[in-house]
């Protein structure tokens, strides 16, 4: 009898109504294990660095067996999250004194520890809408802005795992909101309002994200009518259009979509210029003709003809007099897509945009 | 059936179970039988009654079984749910228990069949219950599991008396869960299970042509259309000629298959089996009709998505520039197509596409060997070969 409504008050209700709670402040500030942005301004250099109680935010830590996790003192009730879900994002994300590396090594943990009491309190949906939209908005911004470094500082793989979970869990608690077939009890009504704005964007963030993806277009098309937005379709369309290959209408709508969505569509284009090649092979194959590299750059959003020669280079393929030869036989098949390159135009855009105000209340 | 009481009734289970019957008591354990409706099988507490005619182990299963049927006259769903979960774990570990018989597998099937309709009336009811829908969908799969476990680990009993012959029954089963939740990777370890099966060529028919259905299903999404033709050719093909729905239903996926193959339907068959929606598209499709198949893909655009065809039938419309290329070909009479001329064609048909997009399109065409030729983007044309420029689709592997 695990499913009816009574069962959903056997969570705990956490008590800690600061970022941290006070055993942790204790206790890492014994250890020496406080990070560079909980210190006391000064103390930095101290062989007992002292912490500034109101900059601390709770560490994540695995649960395993043994590990009491349900202590109500170390965790932080709804409000406190989204303060804390506030405070990385508004006043940790837009630092500019150190490596965005370490803003982001320090942000990606503490707000899985933010997801951690989020879970482990079961909170009402309204609040995990609103505490799981600014993280995946912050994960897939890192997503882009790191793209370009070296697997062992960021590793992509492990931050799309990450969004992935945050945006399913997210779906799934729209989804829930489907069902109440706007009866709206409990002033719920005025919920479903303000998600009328942001459910369109993430689920399109979803359906980019997953470029390509039966699943994600699936879930997209099978969307009721009134959340099939302007947005919707474009994503739809784009996604789409890799699915049957015509990656002429991929790049051209990409630069229909918002800045961040564009983003993220970004991070998809060695996937996708590759396949171009590896098409393109065929069907230009000639010995005689050539494609011309403006033409080429245009198309497939390079940001520069380099780009396009080392790419060519390195799945086989010969450029003559900024033209490239398309080969069936030349092009390799066997070599892995390149390494994700950002691109100019957005990265100017980004710079145009304070990145708190981004995350946090989106575009 | 006959009125009969309670008692009657119980003996009659009784006597069953002794003769190891196994398809009366799948009836008599049925929620879809006739004595489900009558009141008076409809017992909140039926222990008093049933420990007078019954023992260990079947008393707990007819109890729960009645205690169900009194939660459905309720209208008490998720109750009733919960009671024919308990059942169904009751009946595992009998199952379990019964070494080199296989009897009670038609009871098995009743159940589990029954917990499954049960589950999604429960979903329905639900609404704002439970965190996510399709739990309890995907909670009656997991009890199914259970039977599944049993069966197929039932390998030391001879063939005629082995449990592994239910496997297939409770795949199809799972399958209409899983493709419900739409939770298809699910699917991969029993299909799995089935191939590797022994029995896969001894399981009963109807099962097959079911589990060919789904496992079809799952190719076409999986976009291996081959495997997804031969699957679906085979249920159409073995379908009792009488499940005229079931028919249908399977050819509403064979068809956009078929024609992505190059295959053309005929319009009797459509019409036979009350699919005639399809041959509009057939002929949008077959002259390369854009303008057409837009209008269609619009049109009936609910009922594609509702059966889950809507990426297929929209990879059609590769097909359908295919034939209005070869047209555009046959007009012009050269080898050498202007890429304008193609483009023309389109934006005439209603496409918004410039010139690098029907390039675009044009070099997809020819990447699959539907086009036989090569592009050149100095002169902006298409060359096409001498030979058989237009490869019929049916020879593409």
């Amino acid at each position: 009898m695990t499913l009816n409504n009574e069962s959903e008050r056997n969570y705990i209700i956490g008590t800690c109504m600061k970022m941290c709670p006070e055993k942790e402040i204790k206790m890492r500030e014994r250890e020496r294990l406080l990070h560079i942005f909980e210190i006391v301004q000064g103390t930095e250099n101290h062989p007992m660095p002292i912490a500034q109680i109101d900059q601390m935010v709770k560490c994540f830590s695995r649960s395993a067996a043994g590990k009491f996790m349900q202590d109500p003192e170390n965790l932080r009730p709804p409000a406190v999250l989204l303060e804390t879900v506030n405070y990385l994002l508004d006043n940790i994300a837009g630092r500019t004194d150190v490596s965005w590396l370490i803003i982001y090594d320090f942000i990606m943990d503490r707000l899985r520890s933010v997801r951690q009491d989020m879970v482990i309190q079961n909170v009402s949906r309204a609040y995990q809408i609103t505490i799981l939209q600014p993280i995946i908005r912050f994960l897939a911004y890192a997503s882009y802005r790191l793209c370009e470094e070296n697997v062992t500082d960021f590793d992509p793989h492990i931050n799309n795992t990450h969004l992935q979970e945050c945006l399913k869990r997210l779906l799934c608690m729209y989804d829930y909101y489907d069902e109440l077939n706007d009866t709206s009890k409990d002033g719920s009504g005025f919920f479903i309002d303000l998600l009328k704005e942001s459910r369109q964007y993430f689920e399109s963030l979803y359906v980019i994200f997953n470029l390509g993806s039966t699943t994600a277009i699936t879930r997209a098309i099978n969307l009721s009518s009134k959340w099939r937005s302007h947005l919707i379709e474009t994503s739809l369309e784009i996604s789409i259009s890799y699915l049957n290959g015509n990656f002429v209408r991929v790049c051209k709508a990409i630069e229909r979509l918002p800045t961040l969505l564009a983003s993220l569509a970004t991070l998809h284009l060695p996937e996708l210029r590759r396949s171009s090649f590896k098409i393109m092979s065929t069907a230009y194959h000639s010995k005689n003709l050539r494609y011309p590299l403006d033409a080429l750059q245009h198309l497939l959003l390079y940001n520069t003809q380099d780009e396009i020669i080392y790419d060519c280079k390195y799945y086989g393929l010969n450029v003559l007099n900024n033209g490239i030869q398309f080969s069936k036989t030349d092009f390799d098949q066997n070599k892995p897509k390149v390494h994700s390159r950002r691109s100019k135009e957005i990265d100017i855009k980004l710079s145009n945009i304070d990145i708190s105000t981004l995350l946090l209340f989106g575009e | 059936m006959a009125f009969m009481t309670l008692a009657h009734f119980l003996q009659i289970l009784d006597r069953s179970w002794r003769n190891q019957d196994g398809n009366k008591i799948a009836q008599f354990m049925s929620l879809r039988h006739d004595h489900a409706k009558y009141p008076n099988y409809q017992v909140e507490q039926p222990e008093g009654l049933v420990d007078r005619f019954l023992t260990s182990p079947l008393d707990e299963l007819v109890c729960l079984h009645l205690k169900c049927l009194y939660s459905i006259s309720r209208d008490d769903f998720l109750m009733a749910y919960n009671l024919q979960s308990q059942l169904i774990q009751s009946f595992t570990k009998i199952l379990q228990a019964q070494k080199d018989e296989n009897w009670a597998l038609p009871i098995m099937f009743t159940v589990c069949s029954d917990l499954r309709l049960i589950a999604q009336r429960a979903e329905k009811q639900r609404v704002g219950a439970s965190e996510n829908p399709g739990e309890i969908l995907e909670k009656a799969a997991e009890c199914l599991m259970g039977c599944f476990r049993v069966c197929a680990a039932d390998n030391r009993s001879a063939e005629e008396d082995t449990k592994r012959i239910g496997m297939l029954g409770l795949v199809n089963q799972l399958f209409k869960v899983y493709f419900r939740i739409n939770k298809l990777h699910l699917c991969k370890p029993l299909i799995r299970a089935i191939e590797s099966s022994p029995f896969k060529e001894s399981f009963p028919l109807g099962q097959q042509v079911t589990y060919r259905y789904f496992v079809g299903r799952k190719a076409m999404y999986d976009s291996n259309y081959k495997a997804a033709d031969e699957y679906l050719t085979y249920a159409f093909q073995n379908c009792h000629r009488t499940s005229r729905k079931n028919k249908r239903l399977i050819l509403i996926y064979l068809v956009p298959i078929k024609m992505l193959l190059g295959y053309v339907p005929s319009r009797y068959v459509l019409e036979k089996y009350d699919v005639i929606q399809f041959w509009d598209l057939v002929q949008a499709v077959c002259q390369g009709n854009l303008r057409l198949f837009d209008e269609l893909l619009e049109q009936h655009e609910t009922f594609f998505i509702k059966c889950g065809i809507y990426l297929i039938v929209d990879k059609l419309k590769i097909v359908a520039y295919r034939n209005l290329f070869r047209k555009v070909y046959l007009i012009l009479n050269t080898h050498q197509i202007p890429v304008e001329s193609l483009q023309s064609a389109l934006e005439y048909l209603g496409q918004d596409v410039d010139l690098d997009e029907t390039q675009c399109i044009v070099a997809n065409l020819i990447y699959d060997g539907k086009i036989k030729g090569y592009i050149s983007h100095q002169h902006r044309k298409v060359v096409v070969s001498k030979q058989n420029p237009f490869p019929p689709l049916t020879s593409l592997t």
